[in-house]
């Protein structure tokens, strides 16, 4: 049985996520080492 | 992005705990706001959102009655289980079937080991590891998504 509202949640969320982390550590890739120690 | 608080790279304390290269966080945000205060509240109020908003709108239907003489005309498992119910499906034989689900989790445990000589944690400088991890997930949704349809479609998806 497929049910659109959960798959619609479930691929939503997890496309959301995944594109997320991209986001995150692509922002934190350019922003480089600030502070070298 | 407004509210991100970076750490303080003048304060003495911090770059003592830095010089000790114990892991300290120098080059992102301190969980304290950015994180604890804006965004899990958030999550939680989303999260409750969702659930309450789905028992109220869609609430579980009681199914057919089971009937050991009858099977179901659609036999689907949990959602999560779909790329590998797929899997099994779609592969002629059974030993390939149990052999190709046992590769799953045993795939998944090479991912780390696989770029390990790399000294970096972000995905954009352990290219390998990226590219294996985006062409698993691919697969494990395309996969997902085929369990949903008849089996003459469930690798192709009609798109051949």
């Amino acid at each position: 049985m497929v049910e659109p509202l959960l798959s619609g949640i479930v691929l939503g969320l997890i496309t959301v996520s995944a594109l997320g982390l991209f986001v995150a550590a692509f922002l934190q890739y350019r922003r480089g080492n600030q502070f070298e120690i | 992005m407004s509210v991100i608080k970076k750490p303080d790279l003048t304060d003495p304390k911090l770059r003592a705990k830095l010089a000790k290269g114990m892991g300290h966080n120098y080059y992102g945000e301190p969980a304290w706001p950015n994180d604890l205060l804006y965004v899990f509240p958030l999550t939680m109020l989303g999260t409750l959102t969702c659930i309450v908003g789905l028992s109220v709108l869609a609430p579980t239907q009681l199914g057919e009655p089971a009937d050991p003489f009858n099977t179901p005309l659609e036999i689907l498992p949990e959602w999560y289980f779909f790329p590998t119910f797929n899997l099994l499906r779609v592969l002629p034989n059974k030993l390939l079937g149990v052999l190709a689900m046992a590769a799953v989790p045993l795939g998944l445990i090479t991912v780390p080991f696989i770029e390990n000589v790399n000294k970096f944690q972000n995905p954009f400088r352990r290219p390998l590891a990226s590219l294996t991890f985006i062409f698993g997930f691919f697969t494990a949704v395309w996969l997902g998504i085929g369990a949903c349809v008849p089996i003459d479609k469930a690798i192709s998806l009609g798109f051949w």
